[in-house]
């Protein structure tokens, strides 16, 4: 079984991605805290919510609509981390600083519009 | 030992048989053949011996090339590559429902070097049985514990294991949690039809069967599985 995991709200995100697995503060290469706006790249990856509309028929098709799910692939002095910033990207979150970081810039504001839903498009497989 | 004696007076008679001439048989008298006279051996009544296959010469030879060819198949298959088939709901649309055959490289057990969106076999922690799912989180790695939903919002499907209290709802709600040491965070493609990290919480990485490379519809298609996690600027594939 896994070890008790604290679970925390994504408000903290920025500032408990600044805490590694060891308990110790991440730093950069420079020696600065992570900012997950400044120092890590967005990535993004496409998972489904699929249907079956019509399960009493054989053979019915299935209907999938894609739920995007969004990372930030962080760099610190041990290497390389991921966050999930699905529920974070492109709210007001992600442009506050957290409380060890200082976050800047506003640049990924338009990704929240994205981020689900938005692109509802109905793929049949 | 009277039962070896037939048998090596055949093999001495054989190997008489092989170095005789047919223009010079051998005398009681005379010494043996001088070697320019040599010619390649002649079975009896033309008997050719060499002609079955050599390693069905001895039954315990056949033994043991079986035994090599299994011994050799097994180290392929548990730590080379394995193909098994695959069902279920979970990993729809990547994986179909039925028919497909999963090629898997165990080179990658135990969560060698996979990264956060390979497709990944493990042993079910809750089960017996051999489960295909998403990795969205490694050791370290930060996660949504729930099911984003519609508005950026969550459904809640992880608070079952005591890990969280918080209700999540809403913009930029959700719970998440640290990946533990050890551990990865693994989630179905098919987000309302997959028992997987939401449900059962964090799989030690010790239960990584392996990387799932391809996906082979029986001797029709192979489809290569690729890692869809792309820089947000490049462009998405759907």
């Amino acid at each position: 079984m896994a070890p008790p995991c604290p679970a925390f709200p994504t408000q903290k995100l920025p500032a408990l991605a600044q805490i590694g697995p060891d308990g110790r503060v991440r730093k950069t290469e420079d020696g600065r805290r992570i900012d997950l706006l400044r120092d890590c790249e967005l990535f993004g990856l496409l998972q489904y919510e699929c249907v079956v509309p019509r399960p009493e028929l054989v053979g019915s098709p299935v209907q999938c609509w894609p739920v995007q799910r969004w990372f930030r692939r962080c760099q610190d002095k041990k290497g390389s981390f991921t966050a999930e910033t699905t529920t974070w990207e492109g709210t007001a979150l992600a442009t506050t600083p957290g409380e060890l970081g200082t976050a800047e810039g506003d640049g990924v504001q338009h990704l929240g519009a994205v981020s689900h839903g938005a692109a509802k498009n109905a793929k049949s497989v | 030992m009277p039962y070896l004696m037939p048998i090596l007076r055949g093999l001495l008679r054989s190997s008489r048989l092989r170095f005789t001439t047919k223009s010079t048989p051998p005398s009681p008298s005379s010494a043996a053949p001088p070697p320019s006279k040599l010619s390649p051996p002649i079975p009896p009544n033309n008997e050719t011996p060499r002609n079955a296959p050599s390693w069905l010469g001895h039954p315990f030879r056949v033994a043991l090339h079986t035994l090599k060819f299994v011994a050799f198949a097994h180290l392929i298959w548990e730590y080379g590559i394995s193909m098994s088939p695959a069902s279920g709901p979970s990993m729809l649309p990547t994986f179909e429902v039925l028919g497909e055959w999963l090629l898997v490289s165990k080179l990658h057990r135990f969560g060698r070097g996979i990264t956060v969106g390979d497709v990944v076999a493990y042993n079910i922690p809750i089960n017996e049985e051999v489960g295909v799912k998403r990795v969205l989180g490694l050791p370290g790695d930060y996660v949504l514990m729930d099911t984003p939903g519609e508005g950026g919002g969550v459904m809640g499907m992880g608070m079952g294991m005591g890990m969280g209290t918080g209700t999540g709802t809403g913009t930029g709600g959700g719970n998440m949690i640290q990946v533990p040491q050890g551990h990865c965070w693994i989630v179905g493609d098919n987000l309302v039809a997959s028992r997987d990290s939401r449900y059962f919480g964090p799989v030690p990485l010790a239960l990584i069967r392996g990387k799932v490379i391809a996906a082979v519809r029986p001797w029709s298609e192979i489809k290569w599985i690729i890692n869809p996690l792309r820089n947000a600027d490049q462009p998405t594939e759907t």
